[in-house]
């Protein structure tokens, strides 16, 4: 079996859980608060869209900080387990990126079939979906990224090197999501044109993966404690 | 053929294996022994690839196994602590070598847990020293690796489990022949198994040869304690046990047939001497290493 369909193995039940989990926090938000007053925010893309990234945030630091162990001594080379958390974590990353407009798609459709959008409610279209899509996804690999390296630096250096390390370590998660986050109504903010986000995002999120390989091909697999 | 060139490790400026070369034939059970601190996990983790050579190189079958996929795949290191995540079921981490272990036995596994009586619903952070030893003993043998590493893998065992572990080694070694390198403080417990012994002290090899030529090179002398003492008068006595007026003595190096013909007529008896005695007398002492040469 590839090590990213074992990851996919590994993780369905925590991801599936974890989906659960957002939907029925939607359903039971949307509902208490249109009942009280029209919505004029949304809450799938401010609260859940926060949610995912640091649950991301977390993923990738389990990925580092115990399955690059767990793999490595099950005969997987680090190279190999590094390119299949890769397409492992990109993949789930565009899957919840892709759930984002989806859900925002169906809770816009609901409070406007049900009369309880306020005027100011972001209204989903196509476009909408399109850049909510194209801001949440290189936020996600910003976060990914910086979860990686939270790990790896811990994982590879004393702690003298490693904490201060942590700064550099969350510049990707800074820079995605300073530059491509959502105001508070859950509208895309516009520090800089998107174009330049986009590029800034990428190429920090690059530099982050080519620093997080250096961080990790050859790290000793220490044993633990006890 | 397992070969290693120059191998060394270093933390820092502590050098843990020091410029060790070492050719090892496939399919040999090898006991590797050194005292705390010698050096031997660091030479094992090098040997399986969880770290790489600060110098020096480890080739399998002739391809360099550092991040080798095939020689990874081909090799199993169990260490004294499990390298699972506390919060995984045995299940969950059986589950895993099953999906990525290419030669695992999910039924000899299953055996195996029966036979350690490990409950695979529990938690590795349930589980006692002892069974998570155990534990490490069955992804060790169920992986079928042909290079299986063991390293102090009975910490903990009781004396029963021990015994299934080295019976299971042993059948399973004759049933699925492979190299086996088991590392061991528990010497004379394991001795019987091992077909070569290589000694490490201080991070270097003392020593390396079969175990019936190490056997062989001491002799155990048992009689009345004032022959004994004549006889060994003269050579490298490793160590004495008195019972009442009978002595036994551990003498190092090889006896001459004319003196062991002497010492039977005067009533001594000859036997082979320990490993333990001799890795013992071998790196007690920096002095030995000319002798172990």
């Amino acid at each position: 079996m590839s090590v990213s369909a074992a990851l996919y193995r590994i993780y369905r039940p925590v991801l599936l859980g974890f989906a659960g989990v957002l939907v029925l926090a939607e359903i039971v938000f949307v509902a208490v608060v249109s009942a009280i007053v029209p919505v004029k925010f949304s809450m799938w893309v401010l609260v859940i869209g926060s949610a995912v990234r640091y649950w991301l945030l977390v993923v990738a630091i389990i990925l580092v900080a115990t399955n690059l162990r767990q793999f490595v001594t099950n005969g997987i080379t680090r190279r190999e387990f590094a390119l299949g958390a890769a397409l492992f974590s990109a993949g789930t990353a565009a899957l919840l990126a892709a759930l984002m407009p989806a859900g925002h798609a169906v809770e816009s459709a609901v409070l406007s079939l049900t009369h309880r959008q306020a005027a100011d409610y972001p209204s989903f279209t196509a476009l909408v979906g399109l850049e909510e899509f194209g801001r949440i996804l290189p936020g996600l690999l910003g976060y990914l990224v910086s979860g990686g390296l939270f790990a790896a630096v811990v994982y590879r250096y004393p702690p003298w090197i490693g904490v201060p390390l942590l700064i550099p370590a969350a510049v990707p998660l800074a820079v995605s999501g300073g530059l491509l986050g959502f105001d508070e109504y859950g509208i895309p903010s516009h520090p800089v044109a998107y174009p330049l986000a986009l590029v800034v995002s990428v190429v920090v999120t690059a530099a982050g993966v080519a620093a997080l390989w250096w961080t990790i091909r050859d790290v000793p697999i220490r044993r633990l404690a006890g | 053929m397992i070969e290693l060139r120059g191998l060394t490790v270093r933390y820092g400026d502590t050098v843990a294996v020091d410029d060790v070369s070492l050719e090892l034939p496939s399919g040999v059970v090898y006991g590797l022994l050194g005292r705390n601190g010698s050096g031997k996990t660091s030479l094992l983790s090098a040997l399986a690839s969880y770290r790489k050579p600060s110098a020096g190189s480890v080739r399998v079958d002739g391809a360099e196994a550092f991040e080798n996929p095939a020689v990874m795949r081909a090799t199993t290191f169990i260490r004294d602590t499990v390298d699972a995540s506390d919060q995984d079921r045995i299940r969950r981490v059986l589950c895993l070598a099953a999906w990525l272990r290419p030669g695992w036995d999910s039924d000899y596994a299953a055996k195996l847990l029966d036979l350690f009586q490990l409950d695979p619903r529990k938690r590795v952070s349930a589980l006692s020293r002892g069974q998570k030893s155990a534990l490490g003993v069955v992804l060790g043998l169920a992986a079928r690796a042909p290079l299986t590493i063991l390293d102090e893998v009975y910490l903990g065992m009781d004396a029963v489990a021990r015994t299934a572990f080295y019976r299971e080694l042993l059948a399973d070694y004759l049933a699925h022949p492979r190299t086996i390198v088991l590392s061991t403080h528990l010497i004379e417990e394991v001795a019987d198994l091992f077909e070569r012994v290589i000694i490490i002290d201080r991070g270097r090899v003392l020593l390396h040869e079969e175990a019936d030529a190490l056997r062989g090179r001491g002799v155990t002398v048992t009689g009345p304690v004032a022959a004994v003492d004549e006889f060994v008068a003269g050579r490298t006595v490793l160590g004495e046990r008195s019972l009442g007026g009978v002595r036994a003595a551990t003498v190092y190096g090889s006896v001459p047939p004319a003196d062991v013909a002497r010492g039977e007529a005067a009533g001594l008896t000859f036997g082979p001497v320990g490993l333990q005695e001799l890795f013992v007398h071998l790196t007690s002492s920096s002095q030995h290493l000319e002798v172990a040469r």
